[in-house]
């Protein structure tokens, strides 16, 4: 991590300000860019080349010739030298760019002020283009994303043209230099609800602005994945190219990649994968998951660093070569890269990527193949001229696959769902209906008979909602959202409660705490940290703590009893 | 409520207000002439006044003083008499025929018998009836005493018990049961017996103390100038000096006689009363009487030397009544010598009464509380003589909290209206503790304010307690005419001579008595001088402190004007709180002195005060000492504090939060989960009605305060929370319906 | 035009490249180990080169003006950055890597910054909200003793007054952390105190009654005056009749000044509270003339503008040994040398902070008994005179009842441990500012681990409420969290309706009921039950 001090000028706030306000728009030219070009793929082919100037082209082509929803991008990545114009009007940048991220509240002024109807379901990419950070609405938004360049270039915002924003982030470095001439790094700055949580990553500054309750050390993991993303589409080396310039413009490079970022920023509210470092997996019969399991690891003798087969962010099976293990962190941003650009799902794809966590200066390259609508495939392998060989390896897994019908499984699970509070085995509450996922009854509907009469007041002693961890698997079981939890809302609310909880256990200072009972008007929140597993359980208000803990603790034997369904066991990367 | 100073029963006839007078005479009299009456005598061991003529002898009871009560009669033989007195139980009356001979009638066989001196050389200088257990007569003579007992066979007397000294004269009054002999050159030397229930008891030999005249000869001491009075249950003697022109005081212990001081006289001839006992001065010439309340050591006087009036005189008199001088009287019945205050011929009759033995009249003497209330501004001491007079008591008692509220509303000094609280609260606990306050009654007050108090400081001044057990036990068994109960009521306010009498013989103090109330007597008065020897036996006399047995009396029957919390509470605190006008902390100021003395004493104050303190403090707004006072628990908590919190805290939040704070306390669980709810803190209110178990709470009321909070999370918990908590609410038609609007709202935000 | 629509960076731009010009050179941040402290105006100097006359207090005040205005500068930059998105609430904390900046704002655009270093060496782990209570109560305490530090600056523009008189009042006061030499501010150690409340006796019934009867005499016997009274036994305040904020006020300074303990040990007993060892008695004028000297010429050179009329005489309540026992019990001392400037030292006057009143000061102490008199100067026309004899009224009338109350409070007396309850450490707080904690002696025998994991919840409780103010001002935040913390230790807190109990229980054992089973005990027998839920 370079430094800010070898940088060339550390000018004292004032100056910072200084440069950006008084002089116009136009900056004069960094002698070389990297070019974002927008080009119709060709047919059906991926191929990189090198073009004149030494940057790595990657042209992704896709099946139907047309490139969905407009924003085909082509990523140049230069290895070397670094050069062409890189001002803001040249660059392919112009393209739709919704504001990103989850539906986008206003923080109510006050109680009249409309609110956004965060009922609408979340559309992907950049919303609310026009507003700047003199519009009130832009001030209002709950929580704010930035990435800018230490030289103050906006690279990236959540809400408004990042344009626009210019000044603004040129207000950011200022303060972020301004307190580093002082010897010092600025973390943290609260006002009333807000904070403003600086991360400063070489010459990558990241900055949040929120008003929600979540604690500064959540906001900041946040910030952490962002970055993890950004990494995950340029590799670290991109720092080299502010080396080279200081004036270097990063954003062409990131061209349409809004909508990973929007929809990352949008699964904070709801995969708790973002703050419990652990991924998930799809519940699954055992023989099924090891059916392909063992097609996977076939595969994987073959040259392959990972197989990983996964239906939107839940893992079915996942296999890595020789030692290799892969972050949950990783995956998580490889799932939410791979989710939410609608190219990979059209066609086979074949793109290089960079695993933070696994090696942040190297590029792999992803095989993606969807098989249904969900279910998806990724190959992933160190040689760049590996994908005809992938092509064959997912043919075979495909059949395999189809043979043993591990896909019907996957959309059956899909559709039942996992585990459900008001399906807690043993308790006395007549409304419990029979450990569904135990016994692979097949119909569901004598389940749904059961739940209609009371539906709506959760499990037993006002369970609303639990989170199992496993430290050794590195996985996490959550229960599903069940009535009262309804709306996209509450279920946020929950989150952050979680949020706060998991940070004041893990308080990372000195080692994280064993128990914390934790109630307000909200919730009665319980949690568990054990060195085999963490426990998190949400409950209503008004749940009586004795009650609460047997409950917890009849949860604890439920995930026990059905683990061989809800963990992929056996496939932590240690264990072959 | 307040009795204004002016005497009620003063009817036209009453002198100008410019005359004042603190006792005075009701007029009418009881008229005792009789046609041929050979005098008057007065027996006052019965109390009664006794009109021989030839044959018949009448007799008018004396107290209760009922002026238009006929004389009942005796038969009556020819001879002499020098005295006459009937036995104790009225059986037998003995008349002094001469200074050897006493005859004796038998009431019931009508048969006469006599009984003669032994030798001639001693007369009998006179005698008295005893309830002596050993006797049933004495016999004073020049020789000595004699105890003799009538022996029923022999229809004749016995003589038990004899005393030799000799004796020039001798004092007895019957409700001091004692004798004192006077002998010696200047008969200033004297012995005294005291013969009561509890036996003889000899009384060491005294000399009065008489002033030397310059001529250096010696004045002989007359009986007239020795007077015995018993005050607050003690028995004083009170020896008239000339020559200094003194009236000294001596106090009689069971085995010592001790001075006490002496009194200034302004008249050669002094006449004693005892009202009340209160001790009246009469300087006969000067024809002024001087009160002296000679409870505490002070000598001095109640108030200035005032005259004796008539009251009630029934003709209108517009010539102002001049001190002493009567006007023309055109009255027809009453003449005018009749209106002489102290005539020639008034006899001053032991304790209250005087005989105008012309007129053949005998008057009773008041004392006209209100005027000495209103002679002095010293108000804490006169509530002190106030709360130890017995007669009248309930008058005495408004006019104790006429006199409080007044000093109140003219915002007099708080240490000085504390003193007047601080004397009203000892006064009630003493007499609580003592058992003249009956406990259960409360004529006043509906609920009855819990009276229980454990010992604490005798309440000294009239001992009234043993001379109620003393004379119950007396009465039993002598069976003197009073039949009723020592306590009955009838005897309480109405014309205060059967109380005199009642009083008397109540105080009808064996020495032992003495020797209780000098037990007593070191308590109150460090100064006075103590026997060594003395060595107070237990009391064997003092009774349990009575029992009231029927509990709604009438206040009319009212006994002592001690004043109770609850009467101080709706009397004094509750009027005056209304027409107190500026800021409330005078008040409060006040109420903190009567917390302070209540306290001291033990007693417990009416609920109702806290909710007044709290308003007047809220009135104030004097959070600080608001809050301050509730924590110290200064205002004791109760349902109504809390209350009367809830109500004073509408604008403050702090205050209505010690209110809910002090339900909590007081476990008045289901009004904390109802206000906890009416509060907004629901949730706290389900939660603490679980702990408690307050079953008795409403489901529905719960539940609509949290659809009011349109959060369908919090109705499901609260949903969830009755579902678990109340058996059966789960089918039941609360619970259908609010699951029927909790499934709309979750299908609403849910799409 | 309105402040936010001129587009931000203009504006946020305008005045730090101003400050640019003034200061030449880059300045080098030369923070000295330890702490700064500053007070300034953001209504001064928005004009060329007047920057400097922002700042009214700058400690250390040796600091080189580049520095202190960069620290200025930042201060501002980041108070206007954060009204964007909070108007209504501006900055209150920047936490950096290795200093922590605490953001007060004492009046309307007037300004307390704390910037503390983070040395991982020292025990500089503290609480934010300990931190802002340390300026609030400077600024309180200032107001009490010369009203508010803008009317001060309106009295004269210059700001050469207010500049003395801010000096010596936060110097003297900054004494009060100097412990060998070294400023111990509050630490996570503190993590069971609560600085601006006050710390009551408890006292039986009886003994109240007898404290309420004196107060009302002490109201009577001051005649016609309403006169508000505070009665302190020891270092515990017994009654009072101020207002909660006053009460607080007075009370902190009597801790500091007047009772029996910090007359006698010249030292003030917060520190000593604080180390409970003595601390060594560095008098005030040894660390003032070590800094103070350096900047009083700077302070006085450049605002000692002819015809000043400041008297050199500046009134200095906060300094040690001002007040001494006089012969009639009253306490006398020099703070205010009266107008005349005849011997007889005046008595010293304060502000009521609700009502901004003024009253003279007057305390009498009798053995461990305090009292102290506020006498409206408006009701005392013929002043000092007024006073003296509305003193002698009081002694006559009150000091008979103040034996008696004085003997009954020591009776009643349960010494320093009075409060220790054993096998807890606990702290508990009210809304009316009323704290009772464990004594600072037994809070000690904690682990490191248990005061770090309180001092962090307590973090996480301030965040709670300050959110809930914001909120919904009506409800406070009613919230329950207890955690069993890596040492076995339960680190437990509640708030409901206004009420906090703060408590660790390090030999409790593992189980959760166990624990919240403990805190009902106490609740009900210490709390009446206010903190017993479920």
């Amino acid at each position: 991590m370079s430094t800010t001090d070898d940088l060339p000028n550390s000018e004292p706030l004032e100056t910072r300000f200084n440069s950006i306000a008084l002089q116009d728009e136009e900056q004069e030219q960094p002698e070389s860019s990297s070019r974002l070009q927008a080009q119709p793929p060709e047919e059906e082919s991926l191929c990189r080349s090198v073009n004149g100037d030494g940057i790595l082209e990657i042209r992704r082509v896709d099946g139907d010739g047309g490139t969905r929803n407009g924003c085909g991008w082509r990523r140049t990545n230069s290895e070397l030298e670094m050069d062409g114009p890189s001002s803001p009007s040249s660059s392919g940048y112009a393209g739709e760019r919704g504001t990103s991220g989850e539906d986008d509240e206003i923080v109510e002024i006050s109680n009249d002020v409309a609110v956004m109807d965060s009922q609408l379901p979340w559309t992907p990419g950049k919303r609310h283009v026009d507003e700047d950070d003199a519009s009130i609405s832009w001030r209002k938004r709950k929580k704010h994303f930035f990435i800018l360049s230490y030289s103050g270039k906006p690279i990236y915002s959540r809400y408004g043209d990042e344009l626009k924003l210019a000044g603004f982030s040129a207000t950011l470095q200022a303060i972020i230099s301004f307190v580093e001439n002082g010897g010092d790094r600025v973390k943290l700055v609260r006002a009333g609800k807000h904070q403003v949580i600086f991360l400063v990553k070489g010459p990558i500054y990241l900055v949040c602005i929120s008003c929600t309750e979540e604690p500064y050390e959540s906001l900041r993991g946040q910030l952490e994945l962002i970055y993890g993303q950004m990494i995950l589409i340029l590799t670290k080396s991109v720092n080299r190219c502010f080396e080279k310039n200081p004036k270097f413009d990063m954003t062409p490079l990131l061209g349409g990649t809004d909508v990973v970022f929007s929809s990352l920023i949008h699964s904070f509210s709801w995969n708790p994968a973002t703050f419990l470092h652990a991924y998930t997996c799809l519940p699954l019969a055992y023989a099924t998951r090891q059916a392909a399991g063992a097609i996977l690891h076939d595969v994987a003798d073959s040259g392959v660093l990972f197989a990983i087969l996964m239906c939107k962010h839940k893992v079915v099976s996942l296999v890595g070569a020789q030692k290799a293990s892969l972050h949950p962190d990783d995956m998580l941003l490889l799932s939410n890269f791979i989710t939410s650009s609608d190219s990979f799902r059209t066609s086979e794809s074949f793109s290089p990527i960079c695993l933070p966590r696994y090696n942040p200066m190297a590029f792999l390259y992803a095989y993606v193949h969807y098989f249904d609508v969900d279910t998806y495939l990724v190959l992933l392998t160190t040689s760049s001229d590996a994908f005809y060989h992938l092509k064959d390896c997912r043919i075979r897994i495909e059949m395999v696959l189809l043979k043993s019908n591990v896909l019907s499984e996957v959309q059956r699970s899909m559709l039942d769902g996992g585990m459900r509070v008001e399906e807690l085995p043993g308790c006395l509450l007549p409304h419990s209906a029979s450990p569904r996922l135990g016994q692979h009854k097949q119909s569901t509907d004598s389940l749904e008979r059961f739940r209609e009469p009371f539906v709506g007041i959760g499990g037993p002693a006002g369970l609303w909602h639990f989170i199992y961890r496993s430290i050794y698997l590195d996985q996490y079981v959550a229960s599903e959202f069940s009535s009262p939890i309804n709306s996209p809302r509450q279920q946020k609310r929950l989150y952050r409660a979680y949020r706060k909880l998991y940070a004041s256990m893990h308080d990372i200072g000195n080692g994280s705490h064993k128990t914390q009972f934790r109630r307000d008007e909200n919730y009665v929140l319980l949690c568990w940290v054990t060195p085999d597993f963490e426990l998190y359980a949400a409950f209503d208000p008004l749940a009586d703590k004795a009650l609460a803990i047997k409950t917890c603790n009849r949860v604890c034997q439920w995930i026990k009893d059905v683990e061989n369904e809800i963990f992929l066991l056996g496939a932590s990367p240690f264990s072959w | 409520m307040s009795n204004k100073a002016s005497s009620s029963q003063s009817s036209i006839g009453f002198s100008m207000s410019s005359t004042m007078s603190h006792a005075y005479i009701q007029y009418p009299p009881m008229r005792c002439s009789i046609t041929g009456s050979r005098g008057l005598f007065y027996d006052d061991g019965n109390k009664l006044l006794i009109s021989p003529t030839s044959d018949q002898v009448y007799l008018w009871k004396t107290t209760p003083f009922s002026p238009h009560e006929a004389p009942t009669s005796d038969p009556i033989s020819e001879g002499p008499i020098l005295s006459i007195r009937y036995s104790l139980d009225a059986r037998f009356r003995a008349i002094q025929r001469s200074s050897q001979e006493i005859q004796f009638w038998q009431k019931e066989t009508g048969d006469t018998f006599n009984h003669k001196c032994k030798s001639e050389s001693e007369s009998i200088l006179g005698f008295f009836w005893t309830d002596c257990p050993l006797g049933d007569i004495v016999l004073v003579k020049t020789s000595g005493l004699d105890l003799l007992s009538f022996d029923s066979e022999s229809k004749s007397l016995q003589l038990v018990e004899t005393r030799r000294l000799n004796v020039s004269w001798y004092v007895y009054t019957h409700e001091s049961r004692l004798v004192l002999l006077a002998s010696g050159m200047q008969c200033k030397s004297f012995t005294g017996f005291q013969l009561s229930t509890a036996g003889i008891i000899r009384l060491p030999r005294f000399e009065m103390v008489m002033a030397k005249t310059e001529a250096n000869n010696k004045p002989v001491l007359s009986a007239d100038d020795v007077y015995i009075v018993t005050v607050y249950g003690r028995i004083y003697c009170l020896q008239i000096d000339r020559v200094a022109m003194l009236l000294h005081s001596y106090r009689f212990y069971r085995d010592a006689v001790v001075q006490q001081g002496s009194l200034p006289i302004y008249s050669s001839k002094i006449a004693i009363s005892v009202v009340d006992n209160v001790l009246l001065v009469h300087q006969v010439e000067a024809k002024v009487v001087i009160l002296y309340d000679i409870f505490a050591d002070s000598r001095a006087p109640i108030s200035a030397p005032l005259p004796l009036l008539f009251r009630g005189l029934p003709r209108i008199s517009s010539s102002s009544r001049s001190n002493g001088k009567e006007g023309e009287s055109s009255e027809v019945n009453v003449t005018e010598n009749e209106t002489i205050v102290y005539g020639d011929d008034w006899t001053f009759l032991v304790p209250d009464l005087i005989c105008d033995v012309s007129n053949k009249l005998l008057w009773k003497i008041h004392l006209d509380l209100e005027a000495i209330s209103a002679s002095s501004s010293e108000v804490p001491s006169i509530l002190e003589f106030l709360q130890r007079r017995k007669l009248e008591a309930s008058k005495t008692k408004q006019l104790c909290l006429g006199m409080t509220r007044t000093a109140i509303l003219e915002r007099r000094p708080v240490t000085m209206v504390a003193r007047v609280i601080e004397v009203l609260v000892s006064s009630y606990a003493h007499a609580l503790k003592t058992g003249t306050y009956p406990k259960g009654t409360k004529p006043e007050m509906t609920s009855s304010s819990s009276e229980e108090h454990s010992g604490s400081p005798r309440y000294e001044s009239t001992g009234r307690v043993d001379a109620l057990g003393k004379s119950v036990k007396h009465e039993s068994n002598a069976g003197i005419n009073n039949k009723s109960p020592i306590r009955s009521s009838n005897i309480s306010t109405s014309e205060s001579e059967d109380n005199t009498h009642f009083e008397s013989l109540r105080i009808n103090s064996p020495l032992q008595k003495v020797v209780k109330e000098n037990f007593v007597g070191t308590q109150i008065s460090t100064s006075e001088v103590q026997p060594t020897s003395f060595q107070s036996q237990h009391l064997g006399l003092s009774s349990n402190p009575l029992k009231a047995t029927d509990g709604d009396r009438q206040d009319t029957h009212l006994t002592s004007p001690v004043i109770s919390p609850d009467d101080l509470y709706n009397f004094v605190f509750a009027p005056v709180e209304e027409e107190l006008v500026g800021d409330p902390s005078y008040l409060v100021a006040i109420i903190v002195e009567y917390l302070r003395s209540a306290n001291a004493e033990k007693i417990k104050v009416h609920p109702d005060l806290f909710v007044l303190t709290i308003q007047l403090l809220a009135r104030s707004e004097r959070y600080s000492e608001l809050v301050l006072s509730i924590i110290n628990k200064v205002l004791e908590p109760s349902k109504e504090v809390a209350m009367q919190l809830m109500e004073s805290g509408r604008q403050n939040f702090h205050i209505r939060k010690l209110g809910l704070d002090m339900l909590r306390q007081l476990s008045l669980h289901h009004d904390y989960v109802v206000l906890l709810a009416r509060e907004g803190y629901y949730l706290e209110a389900l939660r603490y009605a679980r702990k408690h178990k307050v079953n008795t709470i409403q489901p529905t009321l719960f539940l609509e305060a949290a659809l009011a909070s349109n959060d369908s999370q919090v109705l499901a918990a609260v949903l969830r929370f009755f579902g678990d908590f109340m058996p059966g609410f789960r089918n039941s038609m609360d619970h259908r319906t609010y699951a029927r609007i909790l499934n709309e709202m979750s299908s609403i935000t849910a799409t | 035009m309105p402040l936010w629509l001129i587009p931000f960076p203009v504006l946020f731009s305008l005045k730090i490249c101003k400050l640019k010009e003034v200061m030449g050179l880059a300045s080098v941040n030369a923070a000295n180990d330890g702490m700064q402290f500053c007070v300034f105006d953001l209504k001064r100097g928005q004009q060329e080169g007047q920057e400097l006359d922002k700042i009214l207090f700058f400690f250390p005040a040796d600091l080189p003006f580049s520095t202190q205005l960069s620290v200025i500068g930042l201060s501002e930059g980041l108070i206007t950055f954060t009204r964007i998105f909070s108007p209504e609430a501006a900055c209150e904390v920047i936490e950096a890597e290795r200093h922590s900046h605490i953001f007060y704002e004492a009046e309307p655009d007037i300004w307390m910054v704390m910037i503390v270093e983070k040395s991982k060496a020292s025990e500089a782990i503290w609480r934010v909200d300990a931190l802002q209570k340390v300026l609030k109560e400077v600024h309180n305490l200032f107001m009490m003793f010369h009203g508010s530090i803008r009317s001060m600056i309106e009295k004269e523009p210059s700001g050469g007054l207010v500049r003395t008189h801010l000096y010596s009042f936060i110097m003297d006061y900054l004494n009060v952390f100097l412990i060998t030499k070294k400023l111990q501010l509050p630490s996570f150690r503190d993590c069971l105190m609560e600085r601006g409340t006050v710390q009551m006796l408890t006292v039986g019934r009886e003994a109240a009654i007898e404290v309420q009867s004196l107060v009302k005499v002490l109201e009577y016997s001051a005649g016609s005056a309403s006169c508000y009274s505070l009665i302190m036994f020891q270092d515990l305040l017994v009654s009072t009749t101020l207002s909660p904020e006053d009460t607080v006020n007075l009370f902190t300074y009597a801790v500091l000044r007047l009772t029996p303990r910090a007359l006698s040990s010249g030292v003030s007993s917060w520190s000593s509270l604080l180390r409970g060892s003595t601390a060594s008695n560095a008098t005030a004028t040894s660390t003032s003339t070590h800094s103070g000297s350096v900047s009083e010429q700077q302070y006085h050179s450049r605002d000692a503008s002819p015809g000043q009329s400041n008297s050199n005489h500046i009134e200095r309540p906060l300094q040690h040994d001002r007040w001494h026992k006089g012969k009639d019990g009253f306490l006398g001392t020099d703070i205010q040398i009266s107008e005349m400037g005849s011997l007889i030292s005046a008595t010293p006057t304060i502000y009521l902070q609700q009502t901004g009143e003024r009253m003279y000061l007057c305390a009498y102490q009798y053995k461990s008994l305090t009292l102290i008199l506020l006498l409206p100067v408006s009701s005392l026309l013929n002043g000092e005179q007024g006073v003296s004899q509305v003193k002698q009224q009081i002694v006559e009338s009150a000091s008979l009842k103040m034996l008696k109350v004085e003997e009954k409070l020591s009776k009643g007396w349960g010494g320093e441990n009075a409060y220790h309850v054993s096998g807890y450490r606990y702290l508990l707080v009210d809304d009316r500012h009323v704290s009772r904690a464990s004594p600072a002696a037994k809070v000690t025998t904690l682990t490191k681990e248990s005061l770090l994991a309180m001092n962090k919840l307590r973090e996480e409780v301030d965040l709670e409420k300050n959110r809930a103010k914001l909120d919904n001002m009506g409800k406070e935040k009613d919230m329950e969290i207890c955690i069993r913390a890596k040492n076995n230790a339960w680190v437990i807190a509640r708030t409901t309706r206004g009420k906090e109990l703060y408590m660790v229980l390090e030999k409790a054992n593992e189980t959760l009921l166990y624990a919240a089973d403990a805190v009902e005990k106490f609740s009900n027998r210490y709390c009446g039950g206010a903190f017993s839920l479920d």
